[in-house]
């Protein structure tokens, strides 16, 4: 087990590096002056000069390389031009929107998809799995974005005054204030710790969860429905169509022949003898999936008002952020690897067939 | 044999098919008394599997029993709610099939799927279970059962598989013992050393085994009746004695003249002309006369208008117009061929 | 897009020598009939050729010029709402079956032009990621050794981004517009293609047949197009088909925000961008041209589907 994972965390390696190389040689392929460029037409020989030097543009190309690659592994991706801030300290403050937003779309449309397909599989050719094909279908053809300014009429407009009223943009309610735990618990926190923990302070809903502090956690979580039923749109239908192709397949087999040949009721059949197999295909694709809840976060912060990373992204490619761009294009890429690696191991660990002893 | 302990009348099996309903079983008649072994023997695709698989109420979703009756002491069990079936299966009736390796769940320790059946049927708690697993394990001679017990299905071998699968059938020492052809997909040595297991747990247990079977070899070493089947029918049945020295079916008889037997040199060995006719093109008449050598000397009308009738005569029966059910030997015209040969 | 990696994963594993040892050319007549018997193969052929016909004849059924700027032209205002009079709107008002937008245009004509740009879009995009992508995979395939190497850890490279993402970033580089928005699609699709015809190229390789053509001296360019790609055209064929739906919904996302296609054009997912906050106020203008996006993409969709049940090609 040790050693496949090491082997198969080292195939990432080459991988994640590749993904720095590109992302450094975009950053390169910009026209023109790297100093124009980013600082706008007016910036003047002295300053780009002294720009330049401060970015080490003036070094050889391999050496800015090493140089770009060096400085991110101590988790330093550069200043931001636009806010002059660097680049580490606004993934602190966005990342966990994103995060927050993008697990709570996989988890809601993991438990939906595969809900769904089983019960398509289970009814084959009923009107219930016809109906839940056509809603598939149409969730794989939806444009994510649509679908979210479609949400947030129909809630946030038609509902107004009824109960079913969500808010359709932002994440907290004005006049609604998350306190960070540490601030909560009273901690003293410097440095590195403090970094670490506004981090984690950044997931709202987390946050008012230890906290114990109901108000915030619920009006964290209404502003979240919309964006996370948008985001969650696309995976669901893919994972249920998968589930439901599978679970088909599955219950064609041999073994699940036996199954029933040795007494097995068909409540237990399904459950017992044939969910395992199908969902190991399942799994297989619930990582490239997260690649389009990353790749959709972007759409759906930008229709809900969310200033993630997403979001973020897009604003800092109109106002020539460059640093930005290329540090959040890295972040989103890596951890995009990072889970594929993860959903690797897990399956390898859960299918015996390939489990290595 | 006062009342069979398991009695198969007229069963007809039909198939769903964009061009309507195909019949792929028609009027299967058998009857398993205790401690038993018959043997089902055709080539394939003439409904053997088929319905050894109705009789436990596994026909896939395209197939439907739509006639006939499968009565197991006394009950009809095509009658019988899922619920009940469910308890009768693996408990006292059991059923082992073709290809060990993809008929136990991958994702499954051999100990978990055995350990189930004590578990569903005798209420057994998980522990009891898997005690009870690692002896019945023990009992189908797989060395090192309480090892094995946590070994997955992939890591057996196909022989190993298949022991595991009889150890799971038996687990609950069931009356009747339904076997799909449990020997094809394994090597020659461990097809004996399988039938030689099977038998031996039969005398233990009285279980009564109907064996499906395309190896007349099989039949001859595990068979106390025959039944041969053609194209979805029953065309001959005989004690097996019987049936191998004086085979009377024209189908019977090209079956074993298809067969080597050892210590006897043939000049030729013979080959059955074209295969078991398609369910969407099943000729009129008799289902075999297309393939027949009989009637392609004698060339009786009937043959090709009318479908003979399964006629009996004490402990065994032939389905051929060619064939005079009071004689208990083949027809005239092949006997004369059989010396020459 | 996710959906085509999925397919992929499955097409390579799929892909064995007895697959392929089939006839060189599929009988494109019987895929045909079993896909008019598909439920699916028939509503997605529906869809598409009703789109073509949309594209073809826009000059025919739009009332308007796409790009008419109506004021002092007709009595209407910016953003109003649709006008149909069978659906009891005063005769007096002109008919604007889907309203108008923020220059006062009529959107029903620019709905019916976007389908020319969307079915443009899909079909250029997947022609350039399918020749490069095929061409790519064909020569690791067939050369191996450090050529295979090189191009293959690229792809991977490629396939290691979430692919919306990384058409951002190409964007972002080569700057906003259609073209390199297009050419951003291209790219990130590319390695779909590449990885199923280097598979199939090197499960065909081993064949007898191949071996047999070496013999008798032909070149291996020649063996590469004649013998080789051939067979792997059809797991191709349903890719393309899917392709096409996953690069109209990329391209119109990237439209979307700001970084495709420009305005005025009458592009789908610019008219949703340029009305995205105007959600509350004029929802027709987001909602027509969002259905006509799902129409498109679900047309393709359903088409790769019947196509990939018609050839029997098991992609999931």
């Amino acid at each position: 087990m040790l050693s496949y994972a090491l082997k198969r965390i080292l195939i990432s390696v080459p991988v994640i590096f590749g993904i720095l190389l590109v992302t450094f040689s975009l950053s390169r392929l910009i026209p023109g002056d790297p100093c124009k460029a980013m600082l706008g037409e007016k910036a003047t020989e002295a300053t780009c000069q002294a720009f330049n030097h401060a970015q080490g543009y003036d070094q050889p190309i391999p050496l800015q390389f090493a140089f770009y690659v060096g400085k991110i592994l101590q988790g330093d991706f550069g200043t931001s031009v636009r806010f002059s801030r660097p680049v580490t300290q606004i993934i602190i403050e966005r990342l966990p929107l994103t995060a927050e937003l993008a697990l709570l779309a996989l988890i809601v449309a993991t438990i939906t998809g595969v809900g769904l397909g089983i019960l398509a599989a289970r009814r084959h050719n009923s009107s219930v799995d016809i109906g839940t094909m056509i809603l598939a279908n149409t969730g794989i053809s939806m444009p994510v974005f649509w679908l979210g300014l479609m949400l947030a009429y129909v809630f946030g407009v038609w509902a107004r005054g009824t109960p079913f009223w969500l808010p359709p943009s932002g994440r907290l309610s004005a006049g609604v204030v998350s306190v960070p735990f540490y601030q909560a618990w009273g901690w003293q926190l410097s440095g590195g710790w403090a970094q670490v923990a506004t981090f984690f302070s950044n997931f709202y809903i987390f946050n008012a969860l230890v906290t114990g502090n109901w108000p915030v956690f619920w009006d964290a979580l209404r502003h979240m429905i919309l964006p996370v039923l948008t985001l969650s749109t696309i995976p669901m239908s893919v994972i249920a169509r998968m589930t439901r192709s599978s679970l088909l397949d599955v219950l064609g087999r041999d073994y699940v022949r036996t199954a029933r040949a040795k007494g097995v009721p068909d409540s237990r059949l399904v459950r017992r003898h044939a969910l395992g197999n199908a969902l190991l295909p399942v799994i297989t694709i619930l990582g490239l999936q997260m690649g389009a809840l990353l790749g959709g976060a972007v759409l759906t912060e930008t229709v809900f008002g969310l200033s993630g990373v997403g979001r973020m992204l897009v604003d800092a490619i109109f106002s020539r952020d460059f640093p930005v761009v290329q540090a959040f294009t890295v972040l989103i890429a890596v951890i995009y690897v990072v889970i594929n690696l993860i959903v690797d191991l897990s399956y390898s660990y859960l299918d015996p067939r390939i489990r290595p002893q | 044999m006062s009342s069979p302990l398991l009695q198969v009348s007229d069963l007809d099996i039909a198939f769903t098919s964009p061009e309507g309903p195909l019949r792929a079983v028609q009027g299967f008649s058998l009857d398993l008394a205790r401690a038993e072994t018959v043997c089902i023997v055709g080539e394939s695709g003439c409904g053997k599997s088929i319905t050894s698989l109705a009789m436990m109420g596994l026909l896939p979703k395209a197939g439907r029993v739509t006639g006939g009756s499968v009565r197991f002491d006394g009950t009809d069990l095509l009658g019988l709610s899922p619920r009940t079936l469910s308890g009768l299966r693996g408990n006292r009736i059991s059923m082992i099939f073709q290809d060990p390796s993809s008929a136990l769940n991958p994702v499954h320790t051999v100990g978990r799927q055995i350990a189930e059946v004590f578990m569903l049927h005798q209420g057994l708690a998980r522990r009891a279970a898997e005690a009870a697993a690692v002896e019945v394990l023990a009992a189908v001679g797989i060395p090192d059962p309480k090892r094995r017990m946590k070994a997955w299905p992939h890591e057996l071998s196909g022989g190993m598989a298949q022991r595991v699968m009889i150890a799971m059938a038996l687990a609950c020492r069931p009356e009747v013992l339904i076997a799909d052809e449990p020997t094809t997909a394994l090597d020659v040595t461990i097809q004996a050393q399988i039938l030689d297991l099977m038998r031996d747990l039969q005398k233990e247990t009285g279980t009564a085994i109907l064996l499906i079977t395309h190896d007349l070899g099989v039949v001859a070493e595990m068979a106390d009746r025959v039944a041969v089947m053609y194209a979805g029918q029953v065309v001959e049945t005989a004690e097996v004695g019987a049936l191998f020295r004086s085979p009377r079916h024209p189908y019977t008889r090209a079956l074993m003249r298809s067969v080597p037997v050892i210590g006897r040199r043939t000049a030729q060995l013979e080959v059955i002309e074209g295969r078991v006719p398609p369910l969407e093109r099943r000729p009129p008449g008799c289902l075999f006369h297309p393939r027949c050598s009989a009637y392609r000397e004698v060339r009786d009308p009937r043959c090709t208008t009318e479908a003979p009738p399964l006629s009996s005569t004490a402990g065994s029966s032939c389905r051929c117009w060619l064939v005079d059910p009071e004689d208990l030997r083949g027809p005239e015209d092949l006997r004369g061929k059989e010396t020459t040969a | 897009m996710t959906k085509m990696k999925t397919a992929v994963a499955a097409a390579e594993a799929n892909i064995t020598a007895e697959t392929l040892m089939g006839p060189a050319v599929p009988m494109w007549k019987r895929t045909w009939q079993r896909l008019l018997r598909k439920r699916s193969g028939q509503v997605g052929l529906f869809i598409i050729g009703f789109m073509v016909v949309i594209a073809l004849a826009a000059p025919i059924l739009a009332p308007y010029d796409p790009d008419q700027v109506l004021i002092g032209v007709e009595h209407v205002k910016r953003r109003e709402a649709p006008c149909i009079h069978l659906l009891g709107c005063e005769a007096s008002k002109p008919q604007h079956i889907m309203g108008t937008d923020e220059n006062v245009r009529d959107v029903y004509s620019r709905i019916l032009y976007g389908a020319r740009i969307s079915l443009m879009i899909g079909i250029v995009t997947v022609s350039v990621s399918l020749i490069f992508g095929v061409l790519i995979g064909a020569v690791a395939g067939f050369f191996g050794g450090w050529t295979d190497t090189i191009l293959m850890r690229f792809m991977d490279v490629i396939l290691g981004f979430p692919s919306l993402l990384l058409a951002i970033a190409i964007v972002a580089v080569l700057g906003p517009g259609i073209q390199n928005a297009l050419l951003a699609v291209s790219i990130v699709s590319l390695p779909a293609y590449a990885r199923v015809t280097r598979a199939s190229v090197l499960s065909v390789k081993t064949l007898d047949f191949v071996a047999a053509s070496q013999l008798l001296g032909a070149s291996r360019w020649r063996i590469l197009f004649r013998r080789v790609l051939p067979n792997a055209l059809t797991p191709i064929v349903v890719l393309a088909t899917l392709g096409i739906a996953t690069s109209i919904l990329d391209a119109a996302g990237l439209s979307f925000l700001g970084l495709g296609a420009q305005p005025p054009m009458a592009e789908w997912g610019t008219m949703l961008g340029s009305a995205k906050d105007q959600i509350f106020s004029a929802p027709h203008l987001v909602f027509f041209p969002g259905i006509a996006i799902m129409l498109t993409v679900l047309g393709f969709n359903l088409l790769g589907d019947g196509l990939r049940d018609a050839l029997d090609t098991r992609l999931n």
